[in-house]
């Protein structure tokens, strides 16, 4: 599992829609498709965008401290018939949980939240 | 730890109005108005007065997906939110559209429970709304806000 952050996000001719993910201790990435929706919540939470009301994402990441979850990691955990999948690891309580979602909404989350992206599924 | 990047965007502690003031309402539909501008029908079903609330293009289809109880292969958004609320131990008890920010907008907070305290969260109305569709909370908003259609 190595530990990476948001590189940069793409389009390709083809429309699709996607985010790079570059290892932090080298230079090695991984590229995801991800929906065009996805990819511009994940573009405002990196410009760290202030908005007059509270974005899907800023609302979730409050949500969790309200409930006082503490987010550890996201982490892009394994690849299974052409789908990736996420995981976002919480404290709860000092008891670890896990939740699973796309790899969108994690890294929405761990970009507007500086959660921690570690990826689990590159081979390299 | 979260980072206190976005919380300017939050109200500063919203405060739940009297029961008094409120009625329950459900999700009518999706509707479209003249300039292509989405919104969602709220309706009281016993006096059959509306409240059109204006939402992004986005936001009507997840909402709309949320009426039609579609299950996505994957969890979207807010499943993922539902799920992590029941991780951490609470449930949506209700949401309530609360204020008016200006004609056709207005303010949202979803009202979470855990054993033995209330958790009141500002919220826009198409997030609070789509997670009282998914989890099956009641909505409820404000009598004033009511209108005959």
């Amino acid at each position: 599992m190595v530990k990476v952050s948001v590189h940069s996000l793409f389009r390709t001719e083809a429309n699709a829609s996607g985010v790079v993910l570059k290892e932090i201790d080298g230079d090695r990435m991984l590229a995801i498709i991800i929906g065009e929706f996805e990819t511009h919540v994940i573009a405002m939470s990196m410009e760290a965008i202030q908005v007059s009301r509270p974005l899907t994402f800023d609302l979730f990441g409050n949500l969790i401290e309200s409930l006082n979850g503490l987010p550890e990691k996201v982490v892009i955990s394994e690849m299974k018939d052409d789908t990736i999948y996420a995981t976002l690891q919480l404290r709860f309580r000092s008891k670890p949980c896990q939740i699973d979602t796309r790899p969108s909404d994690a890294l929405a989350l761990a970009v507007r939240h500086l959660i921690p992206i570690f990826d689990n599924i590159s081979v390299f | 730890m979260l980072d206190m990047l976005s919380t300017s965007a939050f109200r500063d502690n919203p405060i739940i109005p009297a029961a008094s003031k409120l009625t329950s309402v459900q999700v009518e539909g999706i509707f479209e108005t003249d300039v292509k501008e989405k919104g969602v029908l709220l309706m009281d079903a016993e006096t059959g007065k509306v409240l059109p609330i204006g939402i992004g293009e986005y936001e009507s289809r997840i909402i709309a997906m949320g009426i039609e109880k579609m299950i996505a292969p994957r969890p979207l958004t807010h499943d993922v939110m539902l799920n992590t609320i029941a991780a951490l131990d609470a449930t949506v008890r209700r949401i309530i559209i609360d204020e008016a920010a200006e004609p056709g907008f207005f303010y949202a907070i979803i009202q979470l429970y855990r054993q033995p305290r209330k958790f009141v969260i500002d919220a826009r109305p198409s997030d609070a709304i789509a997670l009282a569709l998914k989890s099956g909370a009641p909505i409820f908003a404000r009598k004033a806000f009511m209108k005959r259609q």
